[in-house]
């Protein structure tokens, strides 16, 4: 069409073009045969003093570029001083001992180079980037900056401020965020998971003597890496690493002692920001340290799920249903631990569906077994992808110091390939049911909760934690600042001097949430009065499923015999169905004769017993059951309720909401089985039954669907029980 | 697919201009080597840049069409944009998202952007693949599939990356502000992502007729930089691209002029932003005129780096700013400098407005010393070669040589034009250029707090 009138001149005077309806119809081209693709020279040297020297050259540019690692980062900064190192990585390029800051500057501006200085999480570095006439100057300030820094207490000043402003236009970033508070709910107090940027208070509190202390503990010859890449030869480039930096004194580096990340558990956090049109979202969990021997499988799991070459979130969320700009799940693995995050942003009214539709792609992942072509595209990805990502000089720096830094083998750098490829499908399958955790995902919301609260009931996370951005503190187990700041705002940093003291980071929790065990106890009924419950003969209504599929609301009696004796009769408008569990083996006896329970029903059986509220309680009293207090909860009405966790080594996690005024349990939740939606049991109708507090009314809700509602009709506590019911009858 | 905005800068960070070309006068030997490259025109109107780069296996492409959000007519802004986005939608012999995902399965990248000036496409594959990613440019070139769903779909993407980029961002509609301000008819005033409202108007005739005048091969310029022969390539290209037919009229070049400001501009504006912000700009010529290559050093001179003179006197020695930074935008139409300072407290707006400008006075009332022009000069030398360290950093000076300047040459050869350039002429263009009327100042106060007093401005 586009071509009308046209026609015959193109057809005339341009020979071999088409239009579109003469375009071909054909299937992609055969690649060229594939060139050889090797890792490029380069040497790895150890001095004398302990300093690993790194050389990898490379001739196309007349430049060189020079890294200098230091084995510590944020990870290392002590309680209190949290923003340490950044601070100080941020000051070695602010003078020395013989140049000013400006002298520095100005120096490396006039030679045309260029030099930064930082602190990730496990690792402070320095860079320099000179023309190759400039290789030998450029080492000697590196060396300079890293082994004489002036730390002038008027630059520790000024950058102090600077990180101050900063923070407070981070805290405005939702990414930032997000991002912030989903490392503390996944790492606890486990350095990793504290703000390593540092807060307002820890920055202020910060000292020259602590900038001093951290710079003499791990600034030394064998605490460091330097890498020397570009236009130089070997023999000049180790020359002059043995000349600059020869004489560095090797140290003893405190070894590094972290106490241990927390274990998933299931916590929602919605931090509100009322003027924010969009949600940024975070979902997902701890994973594994760089070193794990599953770090390829499960790379490549986490690449299915939302990484380059095969991402199903961004297929879900964007691809189709234009949700988002962009999803991804990235695998962060580190020195000590890693995490494993799927992450994206969406408008404030999608969040509920944004946030449903990604725990669904967790618990396909582990649910299904990944197919052969997901498995192909991702290992492609990464395997084509190789020569990509060894183009520049600095990026082969790059390989070759992460290898050295994080005690791999020289080997990873050439056989990648064969590493890729020899993950399979049942790989992938093993390590994600081994590591990945649907049913505990912690989950970060950043925005205007207003617009999406009511939204995450019907998706299954009715219990969650809200915070005012302006309120946020991320050293604080509840994320809360002890009062709101003036105006519900971070107020400016100049207002902020001088600091009240650091939180304490490891609140009394045992304690806690013994306390709030026994007033959960107390109320219903008290220790000794559950203690002598022996059975339970209810008679109720409730929902069953009948012989011919229909769901419908029927009498029903339940026997509890403690403590793992249980039958039920139901009666259906025509027939008497009756289910048994004699403590080891169940029965079922309808119509059709009498059946023996399957595993999957004696499983749910068995989780019905350690969901029983008496039965929890007394375990988490006498200690086989951990107690943990997790932070209040609000929800639409505003009511508030305390929240305890239940768990033990075959026991899933249950969170029990209680009432604060009555000490009542209003509901537990619980995810039934692997693949399963969360389970809400709503308590209501409370009444007395020989001093036992018994919730009359039980309604169940999953996946934002009620399932269903029991209400008790008549109750007997320690009524005679005829052993014989438990008794499988003769067939 | 995932696509970026090179107009959308963020907080404290900007980009290096793309044309970056200088040399050094200290030592002869940091001369890089000169691109060594083949340019050849298809009958159908394509332009075919070739380099060859043995170093790595791989391959990188670019296809430069050249339209960018300054084609687009008021009412129907974030339409170039919009359009990049409708490139990986599916064309004849590929499913929609396909280019991408064959891309990826093969470990090569894809994507692209859109300026005002250009809409950039791009890969980097093993070199073994360079038919495929050939096939996969003719094939979208040609034959797009242009369909209301997934138009309906993708328009709903943008407006979730104009969500992301700039509204929910503090300081994201900084540049936005300021191109506003400073332009009246010139496209420039608008921004290359669009506003919403006119997103949501544009309709699927738009966008076929879009493609239809400004798609075609007569419009676009092909750089292919890396592992490759370049007897071999040139076949490869002629056969997936020659065949894409002739566009039936010339590209429309009909952009309005902005007529030269009378009288100097002052603003404030309430933003949802933490800290207050004062803008200096000022309107300056276009890249490729004489006058933007000393333009380029002053605007180095004043905000390049923390030896830089505004760095220098704002943030470290008053500590009147958190941040203060600059750049020339030298791009294909006269264009604008502008400064920006993000306030300290407990300074005023007013007098960090004031030390901007005494500092841009101070480039007319002193020359810049010898120090200044060799460290800018050395600066340059920097950039060259970092530049040219990558497949695509070599691309894309060659592909803007041809496209911006119209002349391939430049790309080496405004090393030499910097070499020449003196002090006077420095002085020069800024006396030239940042006059009092030809002056821009917008003050930004922080909204919705109780220091500004002010209402939410939006």
């Amino acid at each position: 069409m586009w071509l009308c009138g046209l026609l015959i001149c193109v057809s005339l005077c341009l020979r071999g073009t088409a239009s579109a309806q003469q375009w071909p119809t054909e299937t992609p081209p055969r690649p060229l045969p594939a060139h050889d693709v090797s890792f490029p020279p380069y040497q790895v040297q150890t001095l004398p003093n302990g300093l690993q020297v790194v050389v990898v050259l490379h001739h196309e540019q007349p430049a060189v570029s020079m890294r200098l690692l230091i084995r510590a980062g944020g990870s290392s900064d002590p309680k209190g001083k949290l923003g340490l190192a950044r601070l100080a990585a941020s000051l070695l390029d602010q003078g020395t001992t013989t140049k000013s800051a400006q002298e520095l500057a100005d120096a490396i501006d006039f030679i045309g180079g260029a030099m930064g200085t930082g602190a990730g999480t496990d690792l402070s570095y320095l860079n320099m980037f000179v023309m190759k006439d400039s290789f030998d100057l450029g080492l000697r300030m590196l060396s300079d900056m890293a082994r004489h820094p002036a730390f002038a207490p008027q630059e520790i000043d000024r950058q102090r401020q600077q990180i101050l402003s900063s923070l407070q236009v981070s805290f405005e970033d939702p990414d930032y965020v997000a991002n912030a508070v989903f490392d503390r709910l996944v790492y606890g107090f486990h350095p990793y998971g504290l703000p390593q940027t540092g807060t307002p208070q820890t920055i202020s509190g910060i000292t020259r003597d602590d900038v001093v202390a951290f710079h003499r503990r791990n600034f030394a010859a064998n605490n460091a890496i330097l890498a020397i890449v570009g236009d130089v030869t070997a023999e000049e480039a180790f020359a002059e690493a043995k000349n600059v930096f020869g004489d560095w004194e090797r140290r003893d580096v405190p070894a590094t002692a972290f106490i241990e990340p927390p274990d998933p558990t299931r916590r929602v956090v919605v931090v509100d920001k009322p003027d924010a049109v969009q949600t940024e979202v975070r979902v997902g969990h701890i994973g594994v340290p760089r070193k794990s021997p599953d770090y390829m499988a499960l790379n490549l799991a986490i690449r299915i799920l939302g990484g380059e070459g095969s991402n199903r979130l961004h297929q879900v969320l964007r691809t189709e249903r234009g949700l988002t700009y962009g999803a991804q799940a990235s695998f962060d693995t580190l020195k000590w631990s890693g995490d494993i995050e799927a992450e994206t942003n969406t408008r404030s009214e999608a969040t509920g569906e944004v946030l449903r539709l990604i725990v669904d792609e967790f618990w396909r992942l582990q649910r299904e077994r990944v197919s052969e072509r997901e498995l192909g595209d991702a290992k492609a990805y990464l395997t084509g992808s190789f020569p990509l990502t060894i183009e520049t000089p600095d990026e082969i720096a790059l390989q070759v110091l992460n290898v050295v830094f994080y005690d791999l083998p020289l080997s990873d750098l050439q056989n990648i390939r064969e590493r890729v490829n020899a993950v399979t499908a049942d790989d992938i399958q093993r390590v994600a049911r081994a590591y990945l955790k649907p049913d505990r995902l912690s989950v970060v919301l950043v925005g205007n909760a207003a617009a999406f609260r009511s939204q995450l009931e019907g998706v299954g996370f009715g219990q969650f934690e809200t915070v005012e951005l302006g309120n946020l503190d991320l050293t604080a187990a509840d994320f809360k600042h002890d009062k709101p700041a003036a105006g519900g705002r971070l107020q400016p940093i100049s207002y902020q001097l001088p600091s009240p003291p650091p939180p304490s980071f490891v609140p009394e929790e045992g304690a806690k949430a013994k306390a709030l065990l026994d007033r959960v106890v107390a109320a219903k009924g008290g220790l000794e009065t559950l203690r002598g419950v022996k059975s339970f003969t209810v008679v109720s209504m409730a929902p069953a499923r009948g012989p011919d599929g229909s769901v419908a609301q029927v009498e029903t009696t339940t026997i509890l015999q403690y403590p793992n004796r249980v039958r039920v009769d139901i009666r259906f408008p025509t027939v008497t169905v009756q289910q048994v569990y004699d403590g080891a083996h169940g029965w079922t006896r309808d119509p059709t004769g009498v059946h023996e329970v399957g595993a999957p029903d004696l499983r749910f059986i068995e989780m019905n017993f350690k969901h029983d509220t008496i039965s929890l309680l007394l375990a988490a009293e006498g200690g086989t059951v951990r107690a943990r207090v997790l932070p209040d909860v609000k929800d639409d009405a505003g009511r508030m309720y305390q929240t305890l966790e239940l768990s033990a080594s075959g026991l899933d996690p249950i969170v029990l909401s209680i009432d604060s005024a009555s000490g009542l349990i209003a509901k537990q939740t619980f995810v039934p089985g692997p693949g399963q939606p969360i389970v809400e049991e709503r308590f209501s109708d409370y009444r007395a039954v020989d001093g036992v507090q018994v919730p009359f009314l039980t309604t169940a809700h999953s996946g934002g669907q009620r399932l269903g509602e029991r209400r008790i009709t008549d109750i007997k506590i320690n009524a005679p029980i005829d052993p014989a019911l438990f008794k499988r009858p003769g067939l | 697919m995932t696509s970026r905005i090179v107009r959308a800068l963020a907080f404290g960070l900007f980009a290096v201009a793309v044309v970056c070309v200088a040399r050094s006068t200290m030592s002869a030997a940091v001369r890089p080597p000169k691109l060594q490259y083949q340019m050849t025109t298809l009958p159908n109107g394509l332009t075919v840049v070739l380099e060859e780069d043995h170093s790595t296996p791989i391959v990188h492409l670019e296809v430069w069409y050249h339209v960018g959000s300054k084609n687009e007519k008021r009412g129907r802004t974030g339409f170039a944009h919009l359009f990049e986005h409708l490139m990986f939608k599916g064309s004849k012999n590929v499913d929609p998202d396909g280019h991408t995902s064959m891309i990826s399965s093969v470990g090569g990248q894809s994507n692209a952007y859109t300026t005002d000036d250009e809409t950039v496409f791009w890969e980097t594959v093993p070199a073994q693949y360079l038919p495929l990613t050939l096939w996969l440019e003719a094939d979208r070139m040609a034959t797009l599939r242009i369909d209301k769903d997934t138009f309906a779909n993708e328009r709903q993407v943008v407006k979730e990356e104009r969500r992301m980029r700039i509204d929910n961002q503090p300081y994201g509609r900084l540049t936005e502000i300021i191109y506003d301000q400073a332009f009246s008819v010139h496209p420039y005033k608008h921004p290359t992502i669009g506003s919403m409202t006119d997103l949501e108007a544009a309709s699927i005739e738009d966008v076929r007729a879009f493609y239809h005048t400004y798609y075609a091969p007569a419009n676009a310029t092909l750089v292919l930089v890396g592992d490759f022969d370049t007897a071999q390539a040139q076949q490869l290209v002629t056969q997936y691209l020659g065949r894409v037919a002739k566009a039936e009229q010339p590209v429309p070049r009909d952009i309005p002029k902005e007529p030269a400001q009378a009288k100097e501009k002052r603003v404030t504006l309430q933003e949802p932003w933490p800290l207050p912000a004062v803008v200096v700009a000022y309107h300056i010529t276009n890249d490729g005129n004489p006058d933007s290559y000393p333009l380029h050093i002053a605007a180095k001179v004043l905000s390049d780096g923390e030896s830089s003179r505004i760095y220098k006197k704002l943030v470290y020695e008053k500590q009147l700013a958190v941040a203060a930074f600059g750049q020339a935008n030298l791009i294909e139409d006269p264009n604008l400098f502008y400064a920006v300072a993000i306030v300290q407290a407990p300074h005023t707006t007013q007098e960090t407005a004031d030390a901007l400008i005494a500092e841009i006075e101070r480039l007319k009332s002193e020359p810049i010393t010898e120090h200044e022009l060799q460290r800018t000069k050395n600066q340059f030398t920097r950039d060259y070669i970092t530049m040219r360290e990558s497949n695509q950093g070599k691309a894309a000076t060659l592909a803007h040589a041809v496209v911006i300047h119209n002349d391939i040459k430049t790309g080496d050869g405004e090393f030499d034009i910097f070499q020449n350039i003196t002090i006077a002429d420095v002085q020069r263009v800024a006396r030239t250029y940042f006059t009092p009327e030809n002056r821009l100042v917008i003050t930004l106060m922080p909204s919705g707090r109780p220091s500004a007093g002010a209402p939410e401005g939006r």
